[in-house]
């Protein structure tokens, strides 16, 4: 049950402003303190904690979701400057009870130990598959081919996913079974 | 192999991944009431000194008044809180002193007031509303500086005390001589010594999950949603702090998310909380920012160590010391318990070993990750090293020399050992036979390569636990233990062996832990949890299998009505009778009464230390890496991994692969990048804490003996959370001088230390 603060934020003097999101296919309008991130937007008044804060400040990308399909930190994202926007959060990412292929490679392959980057690794290894099938260049395209580079079609090698998932730190060390189920992913995408 | 219908050894998923996947894993910062309010903290920013009282007030009538806060705790209105008895904080690290008691200060980051709001944001707006003034006395911020400085008076009965002292014993075990020596006091003249210091720095936990809080009263009855790895010894300082019986209070730590050492002993902030929400009559909740995690949680203490190796021309070691100095605070005591493997790690018929804590103006330390281990072995397995090249040898030949026997600290013989084994298989996995001894011999595409080993020990423990069976004949079977799910996997290690122990398929178990409620479960740490708690687990499946087949003999429609229980055997549900006769048990229990079944097989059972008085208990592996020394810019990069185990039988070798790898890649950090960055002058943070990251991890190829070990417990597990990481920065230093012929020994290894030119000339390159 979420508190109602909608009385107190009101005596209070402070600024708010009317926000509408689109959050998981859900289209949520209300007030909002203008001070308030997208993360504890979510967590304190949004009734979705699957989004965690690890730093609160853009250092372990615990708190990643995607904002019109692209990744970002929601600690600081400012919700009032997403105003309109599109938020997937880990609670989207499944399809009812069926879990999505990332889910599922993240499952089979242990990729965590207490949990707590999983909701950030996920969502963030979801918008970078995407990045990646569009074409997106990282630091470690430039070791393969001029071709590939040019063309933007690159192997989803291990070396890849390690460089485009660098921002996501998990400190049980799990990585290894990370960026295997974040491949196993891509290739069942591919299949 | 597990035999086909048996859950242990195999590679099971994590009961809870399915939840931990989809977001809806619930951590203690994840719960909601109705009218939460939030709670944030004001901390000192000075190491040593008195905050102006008249600061403090007028900092809380501002923060008072700012819109939403509801409350400001400061020293100046906290309800008095109790002192904890001597039973936890003499030999544990809680502080002597209540928070806000006084308005001394000892360390920068001690807490002194609380701002609680209507919701995050106003919290933090009324935190940075103070302003504090404050008187400031000359600190001690360093062992050096307490040792050659005259030792101040005791403060607040001895609540605040300075100076150094030797410590007897590590934590409650007084085996584990923090001083001990045997033989003769004086090395042979024939022999030749190593004589070397190492340091390490000051490290954190840094568990991803903020230590997180929620606690509201019902009724005069504390409820507290902690991150908390010790729910017993949270209710036991709550109720000292608070001065309430313990069974007024209730702790629920759902998931950890993640703890390595912290989220347990420094409940100071959890204690705030509590009287906040008496004061407001309603919930509060605190998360920790990241800055509080240093100064909050506790902390690995610094260490600077001299180990003195002495041995025969053929390397057999006649004498090895270490000597460790290391820090706490002047409110609580810790010692980190560097030298205790150096008292049996090898064959050492001479030996001294010694342990001074100073006092100093800094947060509170407590256990990280292979405490005493960790850094303990950097020392001890970077000195090998060096005898080893003293001694012309083979690193690993010459552990095999001095390999240990039986324990030659109380002359016990181990309850299995199987060292030799794992370097043997390490060495093999490896390729070690292709290593060329000599430093800077080995390089590749124009950088240095060099490979480098350790072993790894780690102590096999085992205390009492209780544990909760209560049977649902539409659900099946829970068991429960107010354990900590904190990533070690608990919940689906002790599922399996509940299946097993109750031959049922494993959908028909389950485990929970995480609620005071629950029998008790010793703390998460010390790689004692399988053992511990798995013991409480088999016996309560075993006794549910006894309960299990009287119901099946004494039931007048039983097929099984009048047998022998004896003859009866249950495995994956099924019960089968001598002649050959089985019945799926779940269809049998269903046609009984259920009130009659449920209430027979609903009971808690408590499970003793075992017999650990024969035997001697200790894991053991052996670590093997390469690194990459890039010389021109300073990098080392570890490349691979080889590990061997020694820990007992592996339940569930997918979760303990994880496990071991999140240990190396702990020492790894250890090892090349983490130290908390305080200002040495006015010991502020003043920059980050780096921790390894994807890109930093090594190819892992991790193994284990896999023999049991049934002296411990009767399911014959070891535990395995802290010896992954234990050996690793010596594995790692060892392979950087082989790569590069620089005898590194200073904790982390950086930039500046790989760049100085070669050669160095120290004595020990002589030796070389
Ligand atoms: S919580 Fe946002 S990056 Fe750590
Ligand atoms: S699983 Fe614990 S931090 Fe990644």
């Amino acid at each position: 049950m979420m508190p109602d603060h909608s009385q107190e934020q009101a005596s209070a003097s402070l600024p708010t402003f009317p926000l509408t999101l689109n959050i998981n296919g859900e289209t949520r309008s209300l007030e909002i303190d203008i001070r308030t991130t997208l993360l504890d937007l979510l967590r304190e008044r949004l009734n979705k904690p699957g989004t965690k804060k690890g730093c609160d400040h853009g250092l372990c990308g615990a708190c990643t979701v995607s904002v019109n399909g692209e990744r970002v930190v929601s600690c600081l994202t400012l919700a009032a400057s997403i105003d309109g926007s599109d938020v997937l959060t880990i609670e989207g990412l499944a399809d009812g009870a069926e879990l999505s292929s990332l889910q599922q490679c993240f499952l089979e392959h242990d990729g965590f130990q207490c949990g707590y980057c999983t909701p950030g690794q996920i969502s963030s290894a979801h918008a970078m598959l995407a990045e990646h099938a569009r074409g997106d260049l990282s630091m470690v395209s430039f070791e393969t081919t001029r071709e590939a580079v040019l063309t933007g079609q690159l192997e989803l090698t291990e070396h890849e996913v390690r460089e485009r998932m660098a921002g996501n730190i998990c400190r049980c060390g799990a990585y290894a079974n990370i960026v295997a189920a974040v491949r196993a992913a891509d290739q069942r995408g591919r299949a | 192999m597990a035999p086909e219908e048996s859950s242990v050894g195999k590679e099971v998923n994590r009961v809870e991944g399915h939840a931990k996947v989809t977001g809806s894993a619930l951590y203690s910062a994840d719960f909601h009431f109705p009218n939460l309010a939030y709670a944030a903290l004001v901390q000192s920013e000075i190491p040593n000194g008195r905050v102006e009282a008249e600061s403090l007030r007028t900092s809380a009538e501002r923060a008072s008044r700012a819109p939403g806060v509801l409350f400001v705790l400061t020293p100046l209105n906290c309800p008095p809180l109790n002192v904890l008895s001597r039973d936890l904080t003499f030999d544990l690290p809680l502080e002597r002193r209540p928070p806000l008691s006084d308005l001394s200060v000892q360390h920068v980051g001690q807490h002194l007031a609380m701002v609680v709001a209507n919701s995050p944001e106003n919290a933090t707006d009324g935190v940075s509303l103070f302003s504090l003034e404050y008187v400031e006395a000359a600190p001690q911020l360093s062992a050096e500086e307490v040792l050659s400085q005259p030792v101040p008076a005791d403060e607040k009965n001895g609540q605040i005390r300075h100076g150094s002292y030797l410590p007897d014993h590590f934590v409650k075990l007084t085996e584990e001589k923090l001083q001990d020596h045997r033989g003769p006091a004086e090395a042979s003249p024939s022999t030749f010594q190593v004589d070397s210091t190492y340091t390490t720095p000051v490290n954190a936990h840094y568990p991803i999950e903020l230590a997180s809080t929620i606690a509201f009263w019902e009724e005069g009855k504390l409820t507290v949603h902690d991150s908390t790895r010790w729910i017993a010894g949270e209710r036991k300082a709550l109720a000292g702090y608070l001065g309430i019986p313990e069974a007024d209070i209730r702790i629920l730590s759902p998931l950890v998310g993640g703890a390595f050492g912290s989220k347990s002993f420094l409940w100071m902030h959890v204690a705030l909380t509590a009287v906040a929400a008496r004061e407001l009559q309603r919930p509060v909740k605190l998360v920790l920012t990241r800055d509080q995690m240093f100064s909050s949680t506790g902390h690995r203490p610094r260490t600077k160590q001299r180990i003195q190796l002495s041995a025969f021309e053929g390397g057999l070691i006649e004498g090895s010391e270490h000597h460790t100095l290391t820090e706490t605070s002047t409110v609580a005591h810790f010692c980190e318990p560097a030298g205790l493997s150096t008292r049996f790690l090898y064959h050492s018929p001479r030996l001294a070993v010694s342990h001074q804590v100073a006092r100093i103006n800094a947060p509170t330390p407590c256990f990280m990750r292979g405490p005493g281990e960790a850094p303990g072995l950097f020392a001890l397995e970077s000195a090998m090293d060096e005898l080893a090249y003293s001694a012309g040898m083979d690193p690993v030949q010459l552990r095999v020399l001095n390999h240990a026997d039986i324990d030659q600290t109380n002359g016990k013989t181990w309850s299995t050992k199987h060292l030799l084994e794992c370097y043997e298989q390490g060495r093999k996995k490896f390729g070690w036979e292709k290593r060329t001894m000599a430093p800077r011999s080995m390089t590749r595409d124009g950088v240095q390569i060099g490979w480098g080993m350790a072993t790894a020990t780690y102590p096999g423990r085992r205390m009492p636990a209780g544990c909760r069976v209560i049977t649902n004949v539409e659900r099946g079977v829970e068991f429960a233990s107010a354990t900590h799910e904190v990533g070690n996997g608990v919940r689906t290690v002790m599922s399996q062996v509940a299946a097993d122990a109750c031959g049922l398929p494993m959908e028909r178990v389950s485990f929970a832990s995480g609620d005071s409620f629950f029998p008790d479960a010793p703390y998460s740490g010390a790689s004692q949890t399988t053992a511990t708690v798995g013991s409480a687990v088999y016996k309560a499946a075993m006794e549910w299998q006894q309960r299990v087949k009287q119901l099946v003999i004494s039931d007048a429609a039983s097929p099984f009505h009048s047998h022998d229980p004896a003859a009866l055997t249950i495995t994956a549900g099924v019960v089968h009778s001598a002649d050959g006769f089985s019945v799926g048990l779940w269809e049998l229990l269903r046609t009984f009464d259920t009130t009659t079944v449920e209430h027979a097989l609903t009971f808690d059972v408590q499970s003793d230390a075992g017999d650990q008085e024969k035997f001697a208990f200790q894991s053991f592996g052996a670590h093997f890496c390469e690194v990459e020394v890039d010389e021109e810019i300073g990098r080392a990069t570890v490349t691979k991994w080889v590990a061997v185990f020694d820990c007992g039988r592996v339940l569930n070798p997918k979760l303990a692969r994880n496990q071991i790898m999140g240990g190396i890649t702990f020492g790894l950090g250890m090892a090349l990048l983490e130290q908390v960055p305080y200002d040495a002058k006015t010991s502020l943070l003043i920059g980050e804490y780096y921790l390894p990251t994807h890109a930093d991890r090594p190819d892992f190829d991790i193994s284990f003996i896999d023999k049991p070990d049934y002296a411990l417990d009767p399911i014959g597990v070891r535990g395995i959370g802290e010896i992954g990481a234990c050996g690793v920065p010596a594995a790692i230093a060892n392979a950087i001088f082989h790569a590069t012929g620089k005898r590194l020994r200073d904790l982390p290894i950086m930039l500046e230390q790989l760049m100085k030119p070669f050669p160095e000339s120290t004595p020990h390159m002589e030796a070389v």
